[in-house]
């Protein structure tokens, strides 16, 4: 059991020393000159190459690499240069508005695509399936900037019951916000419906049609408490780690609902800062992403271990 | 009429001749009269007149504006979010109106010395800095010397260089400066005014990007808290000088990545009003009751250059060609539904009281085949053209490829983001065919000088003509509106007949705001004077 932790840890850690070679390599092609994202595209030659030199831009790769590593890791993540703010708060600030974003999309689609999941299922080849099914797919297939502005027309600028801007001013409380990100969560909830409903149908049909479902059945248990009971537990498990990668993709992946619903998420301050060339933000801005998606697939991990009985038996 | 000196009264009397024979017209007078600094009865008429609203308690103003990733710093910062924010806080010597008439705002007066050379500027008396400290000259030094500061990076320079140089301005008195100008340039006072978006006055002792932390001005409003990328929120200066100003208590500014959000924001009753709304990305707003626009027609163009040291664009008749294909009635009707002003290839914009009258340039084909045949390309022509990414400079490309084919042209399209195009190895300044976004200048001089002579830092069509910069210096020390006029029609003549580049239409600059907004101060850049600005 330690072992398999510390080995899934020791995963962890390789995939970020990985990743944080990448996002640096990649900015350093992606660089020019960061003496240019200081100073603006209006600044002259000589001054960039100035800039460069003071900042040690022209030192060897390897020796900034590591330079750059040793601060991340003691949380010295330097200042923008754009912005000319300290990167962490930054960076935190951001990861924590789109956290609560995601989390809300999540909370919205996740009852509903289980329960017609398992409807879908339980209902198999009526039109009720069909429907569901189908509506998923549908509903996969619209980008989120179109749900998003259809949200934003009726409920935000004809009906009015809620604000077209996610981000709540300053003094609010934390309702409000909520309040605020619900629009905004409902693209990311049609977008996840699909995925979850159609996982947790198959699963679900694939437990139906396993000996214990029909050994209980025999065994003369209600139909409602066979489905919740044994086999939904089990049909769980394939959407747990659904939802566990889908949450992390949703943490940077969310930059068109950002500009749309003009909220300040992670994902437009990396495509923000990536366009401006504003090196000390990319890459812990990217590398904050990454650790928030391998901590979602840790847990996601977790639980299928705990939920599925037969890892609980093996490791026993 | 105010007691001038010696150069002024010249100038005037000349004026007032024009007037009578009815050369000049009344609008003409008052602007030329205001950039000598001779405050006519009439030109200062219309500046009580908004002052009659009473200020609402607690009454808050809510502005979008686009946002960049930049810092708020009034000396170095280029975006149109960061300085109009500063603008509330901080201010400068003469202000620029849509009409481009200029009025008092720190200077109470500018008077050429002797000749439009030398500058006498005197300031006001009553102005604190929102610290306490008042305003003289001194720190009307050292804001320019800041600006001339190599590390400063300063916006300003950019339309200041060429003009004076580091050192140029002298304290004379505790209100009083002498500008001393590397030439004569009668339009002076639009260097020193708004249009120089970097030329704010701050305190003496003000340190570069320091401002989101002590913003210390004399401007309107206070900066409460300052969030990147997010907004602003601003707080009325108790202690403003100007009477009865500012009306709101309060300006919360939202920064925005996109035009569509801002739209809706609008149109949703959370913001009333937009620093700038495009055309293309608006329409929904134009039929709504509750929302106005407000158009200034402006000097902000698109170049399409085209770089005249390279084949195949260093024969003028590619060039020319090229211009000849362009139906510019019609572009400006699928562009901007006819809210634009067409232009004729010269940076001579309508809004300048100097421009000549011009014949547009018609849709030629025969012509353009004809030179193109000339030119050697009997057999068609093939180019490419780059289009930044930004507003309706794509569309513009699309019109531009259709209209050029039938003469034979194959235009191929590359789009280019906004970043990259003005970004590492300044494609903008190097690319042969290229279309670049220009925002306004309040004065011909300042749009050419940029662009179209032949040591301009900016010049992407790479062109350069000795009579045409000989005759930019005569424009900018002629006093006599008549004579510059004359001088204009011949550098639009040389531009026109040369198409360093094209230029098809002049944009309006338009905002939309509720439609209960009142007294907004309208202006030709994308500038924010909200100090009479109320509901209604």
């Amino acid at each position: 059991m330690i072992r398999v932790v510390l080995w899934r840890l020791a995963l962890v850690a390789g995939t970020l020393l990985l990743v944080s070679i990448m996002v640096f390599a990649l900015s350093d092609v992606l660089q020019g000159d960061p003496g240019r994202a200081i100073l603006g595209k209006f600044a002259t030659a000589e001054q960039v190459a100035q800039v460069d030199r003071e900042l040690g831009a022209d030192r060897p790769l390897v020796e900034r690499y590591v330079d750059w590593a040793g601060g991340f890791v003691r949380g010295d993540w330097g200042k923008s240069y754009v912005m000319r703010v300290p990167v962490f708060p930054l960076v935190m600030e951001r990861l924590g508005k789109s956290l609560l974003l995601a989390i809300l999309g999540i909370l919205f689609t996740l009852p509903i695509s289980i329960a017609l999941g398992v409807l879908a299922a339980t209902r198999r080849g009526s039109w009720v399936d069909h429907t569901i099914s189908v509506a998923g797919l549908a509903l996969v297939s619209i980008p989120e900037f179109v749900s998003g502005t259809f949200c934003l027309i009726v409920f935000g600028v004809w009906l009015r019951w809620f604000p077209v801007s996610a981000l709540a001013p300053d003094g609010a409380g934390f309702w409000d916000q909520i309040y605020r990100l619900v629009l905004p969560a409902v693209p990311v909830a049609l977008l996840l419906f699909g995925y979850i409903a159609r996982m947790t149908r198959s699963a679900m049909i694939e437990a139906l049609e396993s000996d214990y479902v029909r050994t209980a059945l025999l065994k003369g248990l209600p139909g409602s408490t066979v489905i919740l009971r044994h086999a939904l537990p089990n049909a769980l498990l394939p959407t747990i780690s659904v939802v566990g990668t889908q949450f992390g993709l949703l943490i940077g992946g969310l930059v068109v609902l950002e500009v749309l619903f003009n909220y300040p998420g992670i994902g437009r301050l990396i495509l923000d800062s990536a366009l401006a060339h504003d090196l000390p933000v990319l890459g812990p801005a990217v590398l904050a992403v990454s650790v928030v998606f391998m901590a979602c697939s840790l847990i996601a991990d977790a639980l299928f271990y705990i939920l599925n009985p037969r890892s609980r038996r093996q490791a026993a | 009429m105010a007691k001038g000196n010696d150069f002024q009264n010249d100038a005037l009397s000349a004026m007032r001749l024009q007037l009578q024979a009815g050369r000049l017209n009344r609008r003409d007078l008052l602007r030329a009269a205001s950039v000598l600094g001779i405050a006519l009865p009439l030109a200062t008429s219309g500046m009580g007149l908004f002052s009659r609203a009473a200020r609402a308690e607690g009454s808050v103003l809510r502005v979008a504006a686009q946002a960049d990733d930049s810092e708020l710093e009034p000396v170095s910062s280029p975006s149109v979010g960061a300085v109009c924010v500063a603008q509330q806080i901080a201010e400068y010597l003469v202000w620029c109106d849509a009409d481009l008439i200029v009025r008092p705002m720190l200077a109470t007066s500018w008077t050429p010395a002797g000749s439009a050379k030398e500058w006498d500027v005197n300031l006001r008396e009553d102005v604190l800095f929102n610290d306490g400290s008042p305003l003289t000259s001194a720190d009307v030094v050292a804001t320019f010397d800041r600006i001339f500061d190599p590390q400063s990076n300063a916006s300003a320079l950019n339309s200041l260089k060429g003009l004076m140089s580091a050192g140029a301005v002298e304290a004379t008195g505790t209100h009083s400066v002498r500008f001393h100008l590397d030439r004569p340039v009668v339009d002076f006072a639009y260097f020193i005014s708004n249009v120089t978006y970097g030329s704010m006055i701050l305190p003496k002792g003000y340190k570069m990007h320091t401002f989101a932390q002590s913003p210390v001005g004399t401007g309107p409003y206070l900066l409460k808290e300052y969030r990147p990328t997010q907004g602003a929120t601003l707080v009325r200066n108790p202690k403003y000088w100007g009477q009865g100003e500012p009306k709101f208590d309060q300006i919360e500014f939202i920064y925005y990545k996109d035009v569509a959000p801002q739209s809706l924001a609008l149109q949703s009753g959370e913001i009333d009003m937009m620093m700038e709304t495009p055309f293309l990305d608006s329409q929904a707003l134009l039929s709504d009751p509750s929302i106005k626009f407000v158009y200034n027609k402006s000097a902000s163009y698109r170049a399409v250059h085209m770089r005249t040291d390279q084949a195949p664009f260093n024969d003028k008749r590619v060039r020319q060609a090229i211009a000849s294909c362009l139906d510019r009635t019609a572009i400006v009707g699928l562009l901007f539904g006819g809210r634009a002003d067409i232009g004729n290839d010269t940076g001579f914009a309508p809004i300048y009281p100097s421009s000549p009258a011009l014949a547009p340039r018609k849709q030629d084909y025969e012509l353009a085949k004809k030179l193109l045949a000339d030119a050697g390309h009997g057999d068609g022509l093939t180019v490419e053209l780059t289009a930044v990414t930004f507003q309706e400079v794509p569309q513009y490309a699309t019109i531009l490829r259709e209209m050029a084919a039938p003469a034979g042209i194959t235009i191929n399209i590359r789009e280019m983001a906004f970043d990259a195009y003005y970004g590492t190895g300044d494609p903008w300044l190097n690319l042969p065919f290229a279309i670049t976004d220009w925002g306004p200048r309040a004065t011909p001089s300042q749009l050419l000088s940029a662009a179209y002579t032949c040591n301009a830092q900016w010049t992407s069509s790479h062109w350069c003509n000795n009579d045409f910069d000989q005759l930019l210096a005569s424009f900018d020390a002629e006093v006599d509106p008549l004579k510059r006029k004359d001088i204009a029609a011949k550098m639009a003549a040389l531009q026109m007949d040369e198409v360093p580049s094209i230029i098809a239409y002049f944009l309006n600059q338009s905002r939309a705001m509720k439609a209960s907004l009142m007294d907004v101060g309208p202006t030709t850049t994308n500038v924010l004077d909200v100090r009479k600005a109320h509901f209604a």
